[in-house]
């Protein structure tokens, strides 16, 4: 369980660190799709080395904390929302009993749905919450902008479908107990403390 | 292909389609918004108001914010171009060349800019209300 915070505090720390630095690199050019693409494959990937049910919550908790504490960029309240609501859409996907199928047709199929479903979800949450939160929410602001999320889900959707078996294909990294608690400790600070100071 | 696999297969050739119908939509959006985006003119309500010229007669007003500072024309001045009675009284809906809009009220416009690049800049609002590339200002 050690081990599994350990991965939690850290994978979260660096899908955090990629949103601030890459993220908001990416937003400036209308593809922000490409961060959640990412953010989707990290998490798929973890739950299957890990085979943690609600880790991936933990991260997306750690990453929308770590972007909320981030000093410059876009939009703070609605990063973090989006990637919070990312990560538990993602757990009740995952909750879902499609692993029990090893086929590539299931994997490419989940692999869109759960791209799409997911980018879609978490849009979606911050054109609520934000205004929610900020100033006034109203339903035709959501239903103006839904093609768009839509149409951006679509890339999300279609790189899943490669995405998502690679994540179940990928070679697993290995490393002895005694480095891997200081390895961890270390990409996580450094993380934080590029986040925080702005890099 | 077992009947799970079917499910999922056709589920998600549904989700590619409506995002492909939703992909070209945008689009003809941006084909119909054109011609306002490309001539630096935005309507707002029933008036068109020329950016440039609207750079011209008023000081340009400089913001900061989270993301740096911007330069433009407070959109109340944008409004006042107009003849929009009890501008208080109104909600005020950006809507950008992709269809992309956002609502907000006179107090959120008199704070915001819309600057060269037809952007509108809040800087007490989060990101999500910012609009790029506007081509309308609707009144309710």
């Amino acid at each position: 369980m050690k081990k599994i915070l350990m991965a939690t505090v850290l994978f979260g720390s660096i899908w955090g660190f990629l949103e601030c630095s890459v993220g908001d690199w990416l937003h400036g050019y209308d593809l922000s799709v490409l961060m959640a693409v990412m953010a989707i494959f990290l998490m798929a990937y973890t739950r299957r080395v890990y085979n943690q049910p609600g880790m991936q919550a933990g991260m997306a908790l750690v990453a929308a904390l770590l972007r909320h504490f981030n000093p410059m960029g876009a939009c703070l309240i609605c990063a973090s929302i989006a990637i919070f609501v990312e990560g538990v859409a993602f757990e009740i996907i995952w909750a879902l009993p499609w692993r029990n199928y090893k086929s590539y047709a299931m994997k490419a199929g989940m692999g869109i749905i759960s791209f799409y479903a997911i980018y879609t979800v978490g849009y979606i949450a911050t054109q609520i919450l934000t205004p929610l939160l900020t100033a006034k929410f109203y339903w035709s602001d959501l239903t103006g902008v839904m093609p768009k999320i839509l149409s951006h889900a679509t890339i999300a959707g279609v790189i899943g479908a490669f995405a998502l078996p690679a994540a179940y294909a990928s070679l697993d990294v290995s490393i002895k107990d005694r480095l891997y608690y200081p390895v961890a400790a270390v990409i996580t600070a450094l993380c934080w403390i590029a986040v925080i100071a702005g890099i | 292909m077992e009947k799970a696999e079917k499910i999922v297969v056709v589920v998600a050739i549904l989700l590619l389609s409506v995002g492909v119908a939703s992909s070209y939509y945008v689009n003809q959006i941006e084909k119909e918004n054109k011609e306002l985006a490309e001539g630096n003119i935005i309507l707002v309500g029933d008036t068109e108001i020329n950016l440039d010229e609207l750079f011209e007669k008023y000081e340009v007003k400089n913001v900061e914010t989270t993301k740096g500072n911007f330069t433009g024309i407070s959109l109340s001045a944008l409004i006042n171009e107009t003849n929009i009675e009890e501008k208080d009284a109104h909600d005020y809906t950006v809507v950008g060349s992709d269809g992309y809009k956002q609502t907000v009220s006179w107090e959120d416009m008199k704070k915001g800019i819309i600057t060269e690049e037809k952007k509108t800049v809040f800087p007490h609002l989060p990101g999500k209300f910012w609009v790029k590339d506007i081509v309308k200002i609707e009144v309710s």
